[in-house]
């Protein structure tokens, strides 16, 4: 068991957000958690990686309490995340950006060779690599948070709505080097999404989450049957 | 190649050297010149800068001086040296070169809260004091050499960056910019107030530096010329500061530097890419107060005396001015800011009162001219992989 959160409740200020929510993910897993705005998908991923404390359940990393870690710790541990939106560095070049991903590597060489592979699968950041980061469009901008999430060499991935913002043809782009992220690099996988035809058609299996619980979860195939996600997210 | 083009690839060699003999020239003719050639050297500066951004010269400045680092070193070098000289050995020029250079120092330390972490630090001349009291109570009230001053301000700066740093985990912009005056006023009124650090009449009798049993205090005789004292202070200064621009350089590059900038762009951001944040920030606070406090121990061993109006609120505002017109989050150029802001600041002694005017009147116009700075941030450049 790669990352286990069981029964964990936050709140923002009075407000309650997650409440009681339990989730296991395996290595080499890919999952999505579909939801409306506001379910407290955010929220998750920002439980699971530190930003928001729970003040009850607990969360574990690969059989390690990460519960009371700092952020910067749980990162440490191998989990990459790649934020929605204003999750890069406007300010700073693209290979700035691609630098900090992998904060913790120290071997200068062995992160060129590493980032050399990434830019591989993103041979468009090459050509960006100096441009502020801010100057990208939204669909590079989205590239450069996913290589920059693989350059960490978590083991664990997650992702808060890849899809959102994009025009058609981008999100199958951003979709199929998701599949490609899956498949070649073995990476464990956490999606957000509203879009569920797009995350089903990656991952393995998935949970539907409503005003902050988990109201159902199951197989890519039981999900796609499933009465709740047919007439919320799968509108065609 | 034909014979015009060898001649211009061997001048284009010797122009970082050039450059640097240049910069000099002008920094000696604008110490010794009048108040308008000051003012004429800083505009060909900005003019000289704004041209050469757009056409791309500055980028090949830069990459010309990387590729002949070891000969502009030796040739910046040699400048120093002769510096002294080119300023006809006259007391009041040195101590100019001697004031630019102590504060180009603070400068650089203040640099890595305001340029690279974004934070902006209103206290760097309460750091300043820390560190010039620190030095001369070791000295005047223990005894001890004013080397063991230097280092025990260091020391206490160190700690004390810290201690300013701690509201900048807490407070951010503007907040944490409120804190730091408080801090600065903190400061002002402590020193004031306790009979000990010399109250409002401040600390006479600070011993200079010796060196090899010389003080360096002690003018000297050069080929039958007198040389005045403060030719040695230029050269312990300028190579502390050559030292500090290398260690400040060094820092932009590494994986801190590029930690700060991240801070300065989003904090939460920077702590789901797996950086301390608690570190990193009082890592900024910390290192740039010991800047300070060597600034501060030079500064009381070479004035031998030291009062609080030294390390006021308005001295807080000129080094901030220094980072800003310098270029933030470029080592080179803060310490051509902070020279060149010093050197103004002495030649506008003219208007009497009317010197914080004046000088106001040429910050605002350079900053709306060039906001960026002299000389802005750059590019990191990071070693390839192999290509496959």
């Amino acid at each position: 068991m790669l990352l286990e959160l069981s029964d964990v409740y936050t709140k923002y200020g009075q407000i309650p957000m997650l409440q009681g929510v339990s989730m296991t993910i395996d290595a080499g897993d890919a999952a999505c958690v579909l939801g409306s705005n506001g379910a407290g998908k955010t929220t998750l991923l920002k439980t699971i990686i530190g930003i928001v404390k729970p003040f009850q359940g607990s969360l574990s990393y690969r059989g390690e309490n990460i519960t009371p870690l700092p952020s910067h710790k749980i990162i440490q541990r191998g989990i990459a995340i790649v934020p929605e939106r204003e999750g890069l560095f406007p300010g700073l070049s693209v290979d700035d950006n691609l630098r900090l991903g992998a904060y913790y590597e120290k071997d200068k060489y062995a992160l060129a060779q590493r980032k050399e592979e990434v830019l591989a699968i993103f041979p468009r950041l090459r050509e960006r690599i100096s441009q502020q980061a801010g100057t990208l469009s939204g669909g590079e901008r989205k590239m450069l948070g996913i290589a920059r999430a693989i350059l960490a060499n978590p083991q664990l991935i997650l992702m808060d709505e890849p899809s959102l913002g994009l025009a058609p043809a981008l999100v199958n782009e951003v979709y199929g080097v998701i599949k490609k992220i899956k498949e070649e690099k073995k990476i464990a996988l956490l999606i957000i999404e509203q879009n569920a035809q797009k995350a089903l058609d990656v991952v393995d299996r998935g949970y539907i989450m409503q005003k902050g619980s988990i109201i159902g979860s199951g197989s890519r195939d039981e999900l796609s049957e499933n009465e709740i996600v047919k007439s919320s997210y799968l509108v065609s | 190649m034909t014979e015009n083009k060898i001649y211009t690839h061997k001048i284009e060699k010797l122009l970082p050297s050039l450059g640097v003999v240049v910069f000099f020239a002008a920094l000696a003719v604008a110490i010794t010149g009048s108040l308008w050639s000051t003012l004429i050297i800083l505009i060909g500066m900005t003019g000289l800068l704004i041209y050469g951004e757009k056409h791309g010269q500055v980028d090949r400045a830069y990459i010309r001086v990387e590729e002949r680092r070891s000969s502009t070193l030796t040739v910046l070098i040699i400048c120093i040296v002769l510096l002294p000289f080119i300023l006809k050995g006259n007391s009041y020029f040195l101590h100019i070169a001697v004031m630019a250079g102590i504060y180009a120092i603070v400068a650089l330390g203040l640099n890595f809260q305001i340029g690279s972490m974004g934070q902006v630090n209103f206290a760097p001349a309460a750091m300043f004091g820390v560190g010039a009291y620190t030095s001369a109570m070791v000295t005047v009230r223990l005894g001890a050499s004013p080397w063991i001053g230097l280092i025990a301000a260091m020391i206490v700066t160190a700690g004390m960056g810290i201690v300013f740093g701690f509201p900048a985990l807490k407070t951010r912009g503007f907040y944490f910019s409120l804190v730091t005056i408080a801090l600065q006023t903190i400061f002002i009124l402590l020193v004031v107030n306790t009979e000990w650090l010399g109250g409002p009449n401040g600390i006479p009798g600070i011993p200079a530096f010796s060196l090899f049993g010389q003080s360096l205090k002690k003018s000297g005789m050069l080929l039958g010329t007198p040389i005045p004292y403060q030719m040695n202070y230029i050269y312990l200064t300028f190579t502390l500061l050559l030292l500090l621009i290398v260690i400040s350089k060094r820092l932009y590059s590494s994986r801190i530097g590029l930690a700060w900038n991240a801070i300065e762009e989003d904090e939460i951001v920077a702590s789901t890419q797996g950086i301390n944040l608690t570190k990193v920030k009082l890592l900024s606070f910390s290192i740039g107060s010991v800047f300070a406090g060597i600034a501060g121990s030079l500064y009381a061993h070479y004035t031998s005396f030291i009062g609080v109006e030294d390390f006021d609120f308005n001295k807080s505002l000129i080094f901030i001015c220094m980072v800003l017109l310098g270029g933030m989050d470029n080592p080179i150029g803060v310490t051509i800011g902070a020279i060149m802001l010093t050197v103004i600041d002495e030649k506008l002694r003219i208007f009497a009162d009317y010197r914080m005017l004046m000088y106001s009147i040429i910050l605002i116009v350079v900053l709306v001219v060039r906001s960026q700075g002299l000389l802005p941030k750059r590019n990191r450049k990071y070693p390839l992989g192999e290509e496959n």
